[in-house]
């Protein structure tokens, strides 16, 4: 079979298997609650945040960076718990967070015997090795960086946060909630800093720059301060994982209140752009002035938005609406 | 340490953490051991790091300038 022939029997199946249908106009609700990243979606595109947060769009294949970068964050988490919290040694603590790398990549998938996820450097093997090459480059016992206790004595990894905004959601007549969550608390060199871990595919000499202003950090900093923590900034540690080598690097950037006070002016400017997007149901493709049609592997939307008729794609999407406060998706128990 | 631990190993090991199963002490260095040598980056697990992480000279300079100029921006 040639390549036009799968992919003509490719779209006639997902014409015959439409398994997602586009929530009509007059049901779709703005989010509750808002983070950076549908804050980033709209502004680097009204149409992306549509498809992804209104319409709850997400592509089929799971992306191996995202569930690598989930797995990875959640054997630090419990590094740091068992270490800094129950009072672990070095060797109990690099154990805990290796048992849970293990049960965040989860069982073997299908999807991993396939041979992009074997060849890529973020197999669950990759991971883990670099998780164990992370705890020992900054290995705590002989870190500057200090995870700061709560008042209970806990470290504070993994803070959440919601702070209410001056713009009202045009769907529930209530303030927006921003919400945050950040790796650690710490001190550094006699100051606050949130931290947050990042892993990547390589740390280039731009690698530390990206961070410089950008507003993720902003926000984390705004959503401690709002609760009387006066952080100075953000530390942002960096793993490279690469087939053959695992690297760090370090980046510490600053917010004073004017770079805070200047964000929160910006979040409203969204805001209420969005809202407006809302009310004139008029989401504009603004992704393709700025080269978000082209990011990070291309945007997971270009099909539906390249298409004259995108409902006929939808076979290749499911829904699931991202809910900022709960973003591994667990079941929530009233209990 | 040399380790003897080998790719099946690992994956034995993975299944039974998946599992619940009580990990062995030896299987588990093993297998941090075979881990951290996967790929190069450190010496060994045996051997950690004396010091604090070392950022490249340039992140360095570079953080000592920002501190500066920001230093600037909250003393006004």
């Amino acid at each position: 079979m040639s390549f036009a022939d799968e992919a003509l029997e490719a779209v006639e199946d997902m014409e015959a298997n439409p398994t997602v249908e586009l929530i009509p106009i007059a049901d779709l609700t703005m989010p509750e609650v808002v983070d950076n990243t549908q804050l980033s979606d709209y502004a680097k595109c009204p149409k992306m945040f549509y498809w992804a947060r209104l319409q709850g769009l997400q592509p089929g294949a799971q992306s191996i960076h995202l569930h690598a970068g989930k797995a990875f964050a959640k054997a630090m988490e419990d590094f740091r718990v068992c270490y800094f919290g129950e009072g672990g040694t070095f060797d109990d603590a690099v154990a805990a967070g290796l048992y849970a790398i293990i049960r965040a990549y989860g069982e073997p998938t299908e999807a991993e015997s396939d041979e992009y996820w074997i060849a890529s450097a973020k197999s669950w093997e990759g991971m883990a090795c670099a998780y164990i090459h992370t705890v020992h480059n900054w290995d705590p016992r002989h870190d500057a960086l200090k995870p700061v206790t709560d008042d209970k004595g806990k470290p504070t990894v993994e803070c959440s946060f919601a702070i209410p905004l001056d713009v009202n959601n045009p769907s529930t007549g209530l303030p927006y909630l921003f919400h945050g969550r950040y790796d650690l608390l710490a001190s550094y060199g006699g100051s606050l800093f949130v931290e947050d871990d990042k892993t990547a595919s390589q740390l280039g000499a731009s690698w530390s720059g990206q961070w410089d202003l950008r507003s993720q950090f902003t926000g984390y900093c705004k959503g401690a301060k709002a609760f009387g923590v006066g952080v100075a900034g953000a530390i942002i540690r960096g793993t490279a994982i690469l087939k053959t080598k695992i690297t760090h690097a370090e980046a510490i950037v600053y917010r004073p209140d004017f770079l805070i006070e200047r964000w929160e002016h910006d979040v409203h400017h969204i805001l209420l752009n969005m809202n407006q997007s809302f009310e004139q149901q008029f989401w504009p493709t603004l992704g393709t002035f700025n080269e978000g049609c082209n990011a990070y592997g291309g945007c997971d939307y270009k099909q539906l938005c390249s298409s004259e008729n995108p409902e006929a794609w939808l076979s290749n999407y499911h829904r699931n609406f991202w809910d900022p406060t709960n973003p591994d998706g667990e079941e929530v128990k009233n209990d | 340490m040399t380790t003897t631990f080998d790719h099946a190993q690992l994956n034995d090991f993975r299944s039974k953490v998946l599992a619940g199963e009580e990990i062995d002490e030896t299987e588990l260095r093993g297998a941090i051991e075979y881990l951290a040598n996967l790929r190069a980056g450190i010496a060994s697990t045996a051997a950690p790091k004396s010091k604090s992480t070392k950022a490249p000279a340039k992140t360095k300079a570079k953080a000592a300038k920002d501190a500066e100029n920001m230093l600037g921006d909250l003393l006004g």
